[in-house]
């Protein structure tokens, strides 16, 4: 298939400079695999009546002319994709063949996100929540990833995923309410806006720093793997965090430790105003992949079908196989990168546009839709007024709420509250009490 | 950096591993106890530099815990492991070269018992073993990370302190890593020099979410590291490796634990505390000696055990008592645990908190109002006698008596000195005082009150 493929080409690009006949690529294939399965066995015994190398760090062949090895940017790793930029399927092998109610499923999912980006980046610049992050251009990356898993499969995300988590069927109300900070949010208003997380739909809550949850995911992964129960992991990153040395750890860990985890690289274009080429200089995420020993593949990020293939394959071979999976999705990220930026800074208005109207998983898959007349005109007029309806309901009723209780700054540092803790939450009430025109509660719960 | 220092003790290791596995792949590490070749009989000047600056003083055998068998510091870590890994299926061991046992040997035979995927070597990389230990045990396992050195912790900075240390907090207790204890060898070995000797304790002592705890000797580790794996916030265990061979108990084999955030009173004594943890708990502990057959001074010694949360209650409790605090440690003595300790014990506010306070015992005469006590006055001066102006205010006819007695002294229904107030002692008078005061800490107010007699200045001892 296009894995298998890739991997292929790949493999002819790393070592065109060595001579191999197919048969013995493919001895080293198995002898690679070998090795794998059997972590904890040692190499083969020295022996040093044949001429091959004998040392325990790398079983190669030897050379005997002085060659370097191309990184070979130029035509790197190439992207998959199923559709075309205007939603034609291309190989009829490829098209997944979903359901009409799973493809308009996906459709809704993209557009309910894309609105509710819209309502709260506005009501950000309101001064309503404090800060957003929005999706825009990358929902494709979410929904066919997301559609892929199984709902117990555990998510670590970075920030820019909240489609995996609407799609998983987190309410509006909670999305709100954590970008509120009021009394319904999960989280207990303690964390900037955008820092989701949900503990029944297996996603873990959001943190600032980037790239901290790569590690953590080949962990949770190799407790999954011991817990016997057929549940895979995924990890969202972009290509920026994927500099991070915390990246190459969990790289290097899942490999090594036989993690059923999927790597989803969301390849952007853009860390903040960073450019790519500023932030790598080798062919993207993708290629990092077989440095470790992991199958990895880049896909067309605005296809939702190929970034559904890709993950659906990823995880099946991940929970079977107890390896990880390098996806890289190629997207462009046509929003700021938060309501603190202002990209026309460091990137023109009409790069920005090409994406947005040549190449936006969202129009694609609605041309998909709309050639197998799944989707009109008159569906897209009733369900945009449907969703933003619903959007401006849940946001109203967010605005009402009470915030949280004052007692919650000091729960939860640890599983139970310390002396010192306790003295200064009681310290705390003793100061509101005496300067309670200062501090007025009304906001809050009681 | 990291890497070429530990070839040192890749080498040591690999040598033990290839040569004889009972000699002890540490002979390195621990106290070096005495080379002497059999040509040298007495002691030369390079042979006393190697020998340790302490004493092991072993704790008593304990018998609440079940039948016990000796074992050194590294043993007993080894036998909170195994207990570990026998009651909990999910429990997980995990580091660089704990498979074969660990450069310390704490997981020796473990692998062997337990399996391989229970007791595993990770890549090198500390940011990697942190992240991965967090990602575990928020997926429900317990994990075990060991970190080689404590100095080699850095690199897990950001994952202890903004991921494991925030985990719970952030996610409104949706996600937590309790089940993750990291352990580390830590602390002055002797010739460990900048990089396998530190005591990184104050860095983290900064961080709310996490717990610090240092053991003593084997039976309060082997008891202090189950309850921090039992704990169910991630816990950082440092190990005082001096004591990994040195330090020889009788511990209970049977899993037992031994409560964190509370300090042990080892010795009371009534002249000064003397708080310590780890290793420096042995050297305080021949200062508590020399300081009583020398100095004819009695010490009260502490064993703060968990650094953070710290129990604070025992160590004011104490210098309450005595009067005098001293810390010992081996950090940087800037920002290090000591500061934090002698701040909080300085803070007004734990001596309010205190009902031995010496502020209770104020004078009554102070409590009523203006008001009343000039009432008193007055009432006095129409000619009503004690009884009756105290029946008719409602107080004791001794209160109105105290009262008026001062007023007549001093023309004054309020006499006590309040703060603000002028001060009447000449500069000559207040230096003596201090030069007194700071001298000899003992010193009582009829002692100062004739010095200044002697100096010139009649005061009162009000």
């Amino acid at each position: 298939m296009a894995t298998a493929r890739g991997m292929k080409t790949m493999y002819g690009v790393c070592s065109h400079a060595v001579r191999q006949t197919t048969g013995l690529k493919a001895a080293r294939i198995l002898q690679q695999r070998a090795f794998r399965v059997n972590g904890a066995l040692r190499q083969q015994p020295f022996d040093s009546s044949e001429e091959k190398p004998q040392f325990p760090g790398a079983s190669a062949e030897f050379i005997d002319h002085l060659e370097f090895i191309q990184p070979n940017v130029i035509s790197g790793i190439p992207v998959y994709r199923v559709m075309d930029r205007a939603g034609q399927i291309i190989n009829p092998s490829e098209d997944p063949q979903l359901s009409k109610e799973t493809v308009v499923n996906f459709y809704q999912k993209m557009t309910l996100l894309n609105t509710m980006d819209r309502i709260l980046y506005e009501s950000q610049r309101q001064g309503r929540i404090s800060f957003y992050m929005t999706n825009y251009g990358e929902e494709g990356t979410h929904i066919g990833s997301a559609a892929a898993l199984d709902s117990k499969d555990l998510v670590f995300g970075q920030y820019r995923e909240a489609g995996v988590l609407m799609y998983r069927g987190f309410p509006l109300d909670l999305f709100m309410a954590q970008c509120y900070a009021n009394a319904d949010d999960l989280g207990k208003g303690r964390q900037m806006p955008v820092h989701y997380g949900s503990k029944d739909l297996n996603f873990i809550t959001i943190s600032s720093p980037l790239a901290t949850q790569i590690p953590q995911a080949a962990g949770a992964a190799y407790a999954a793997k011991r817990e016997n129960t057929n549940r895979a992991v995924i990890c969202y990153f972009g290509e920026g965090a994927a500099s991070e040395g915390d990246a190459h750890a969990g790289f290097n860990f899942s490999a090594t430790l036989e993690c059923p985890l999927i790597f989803f690289c969301r390849n952007n274009g853009y860390a903040i105003s960073t450019p790519t080429n500023e932030q790598y200089r080798g062919d993207g995420i993708a290629a990092r992949g077989p440095g470790y020993g992991m199958l990895s593949i880049r896909v067309d990020g605005n296809d939702v079908f190929a970034v559904y293939n890709a993950t659906k394959e990823a995880r099946r071979r991940a929970v079977a196989e107890n390896q990880p999976f390098l996806i890289e999705a190629m997207t462009y990220r046509i929003g700021h990168h938060s309501t603190s930026d202002d990209s026309s800074a460091y990137r023109s208005v009409d790069e920005v546009n090409y994406w947005d109207k040549q190449d936006h998983p969202i129009s694609r898959l609605r041309h998909y839709m709309t050639a197998r007349s799944w989707w009109s005109e008159d569906n897209e007029r009733s369900w945009r007024k449907q969703s933003r309806k619903t959007v401006m309901e849940a946001f109203e009723k967010a605005e009402k709420r009470h915030k949280p209780h004052l007692d919650l700054m000091f729960t939860d540092v640890y599983d139970e509250m310390t002396p010192n803790l306790i003295r200064q939450r009681e310290s705390m009430w003793r100061h509101i009490q005496q300067y309670k025109d200062h501090y007025p509660l009304d906001a809050y719960a009681k | 950096m990291a890497a070429s220092a530990r070839l040192l003790f890749r080498g040591a290791g690999l040598k033990a591993y290839t040569a004889n596995v009972n000699s002890g792949a540490q002979s390195s590490f621990g106290t070096t106890l005495l080379r002497l070749s059999p040509n040298c009989s007495s002691q030369t000047k390079t042979q006393i530099k190697h020998a340790s600056h302490f004493t092991y003083h072993p704790d008593p055998v304990p018998t609440m815990y079940g039948p016990t068998t000796k074992m050194n510091l590294f043993q007993s870590v080894t036998s909170a492991l195994d207990n570990t890994l026998a009651s909990d299926p999910t429990a997980v061991i995990f580091g660089e070269d704990v498979a074969f046992g660990g450069v310390f040997r704490c997981t020796v035979g473990l692998r062997d018992k337990y399996g391989k995927d229970r007791v595993f070597n990770t890549p090198l990389c500390e940011q990697g073993i942190v992240g991965f230990g967090i990602g575990a045990a928020a997926a429900g396992a317990t994990a075990i990370a060991e970190i080689q050195f404590a100095d080699y912790i850095y690199p897990a900075f950001d994952q202890i302190v903004n991921e494991a240390a925030k985990y719970r907090y952030r996610s409104g207790n949706l996600f937590d890593c309790g089940n993750l204890t990291i352990r580390a060898p830590w602390g002055c070995v002797g010739h460990g020099s900048l990089y396998h000797s530190q005591s990184p304790e104050a860095f983290f002592a900064h961080c709310p979410g996490i717990k610090i705890v240092i053991p003593r000797g084997p039976v309060q580790c082997k008891g202090l590291l189950l309850s921090c794996i039992e704990d169910h916030n991630p816990c950082i265990f440092f190990e005082p490796k001096i004591l990994y061979r040195a330090a020889v108990e009788q511990v209970p084999t049977e899993a037992y634990t031994i409560p964190l955030s509370q300090a042990e009173v080892l010795q009371e004594g009534s002249d000064v505390t003397l708080v310590a943890w780890g290793t420096q708990i042995h050297v305080l502990r021949e200062v508590v000696s020399m300081a009583q057959e020398k100095l004819g001074v009695s010490c009260e010694l502490i064993d703060l055990q968990t650094i953070l949360p710290w129990d604070t209650e025992t160590v004011c409790k104490s210098v309450a008592k005595t009067g005098r605090l001293l810390i010992s440690h081996e950090a940087p003595v800037t920002g290090g645990f000591a500061a934090e300790i002698s701040s909080t014990v300085q803070t007004p506010v734990h001596t309010l908190n205190q009902t031995d306070s010496n502020l209770s015992t104020m004078a009554k005469t102070r409590e009523l109002c203006k008001d009343i006590r000039d009432k008193i006055v007055d009432q006095h001066k129409a000619g009503m006698g004690y009884r009756t102006i105290g029946q008719q205010l409602g107080e004791k006819a001794t209160t109105v008596g105290a009262i008026i007695r001062k007023w007549k002294k001093f023309k004054k229904t309020v006499n006590l000195p309040q703060s603000g107030a002028p001060c009447k002692f000449s500069p000559r008078g207040a230096s003596v005082i201090m030069r007194k005061v700071r001298g000899q800490p003992r010193t009582t107010r009829l002692d100062l009150v004739n010095d200044l007699k002697r100096a010139g200045t009649t005061v009162s001892k009000n």
